[in-house]
């Protein structure tokens, strides 16, 4: 019989993926809005976008193992997790895309 | 590195991209296409899709800290400032989503029952985004590219 509950990896590196997506954003305004900010970023690695990526891929993997040892299968299906993504990047790239026009 | 190594570099960087697109494709019509036998093939294309896209991030990223610069000077300085200042600027920061969705489909192909359709809707969906981002971040590239010519022929 086919096993249709995601797996508790999946949830939690799928949630892991939206809520670093967003965050990614978020960081991006502020390290724009923020020179002193941005110089730190840059100080710590050479270069801001270093830095930037260092935080984004760490956060990305530690909070996928936790949201994994969180996750609750039967509360997160996969057409769930699915819009869950989907409105992430849509809302994130908008974003994005909107600050840079206006910056 | 010289100026040959430079742009070979770069265009690595992009052929890993671009394969990753092309590779994601392939997925996208297998998933639509799921039955037991191409399961193993799903998997398999799912790393190989994961695997060019941190390639191409991971080369391209070298290259933009170490190389990019004098390039962004010269779009800066030029008519078409924007291609660096919109552009490369988006797309440098956008194609960490592209990374981390690239990164979940394997764990997607590998751990879950594939024959449950809403588990390959999942995957069509991720896979979709990867196609989608790819392809913005690629034309962004080309339009980057331009951005310097554009900036050379107004010196």
């Amino acid at each position: 019989m086919a096993n249709s509950k995601l797996d508790k990896i999946t949830i939690g590196f799928g949630l892991s993926g939206v809520v670093v997506i967003i965050f990614n954003t978020l960081l991006v305004i502020f390290k724009e809005l923020t020179p002193a900010f941005k110089k730190a970023m840059a100080d710590a690695t050479g270069h801001h976008w270093t830095t930037h990526g260092v935080i984004v891929i760490v956060l990305f993997i530690v909070l996928g193992f936790v949201f994994s040892g969180m996750a609750k299968p039967e509360s997160w299906g996969a057409d769930k997790l699915s819009k869950t993504i989907l409105w992430s990047v849509i809302i994130a790239g908008g974003a994005l895309a909107t600050f840079y026009l206006l910056h | 590195m010289s100026l040959f190594g430079i742009q070979v570099t770069l265009m690595v960087h992009v052929l890993f991209g671009v394969l990753g697109i092309l590779l994601a494709v392939a997925l996208l019509v297998y998933v639509l296409n799921a039955n037991e036998k191409n399961i193993p093939r799903i998997r398999s294309l799912s790393l190989y899709t994961a695997l060019s896209m941190t390639l191409s991030y991971v080369i391209g990223g070298w290259w933009y800290v170490i190389y990019y610069y004098p390039e962004r000077d010269i779009i800066r300085a030029g008519a078409w400032k924007w291609a660096h200042t919109f552009f490369m600027e988006f797309k440098e920061h956008f194609f960490f989503a592209l990374l981390f969705l690239s990164i979940l489909l394997p764990i997607i192909a590998y751990r879950n029952d594939l024959m449950v359709p809403e588990n390959r809707r999942l995957m069509l969906v991720v896979t979709l985004l990867i196609i989608l981002i790819g392809l913005v971040t690629d034309g962004s590239g080309a339009i980057i590219s331009r951005g310097v010519i554009v900036g050379y022929m107004g010196r």
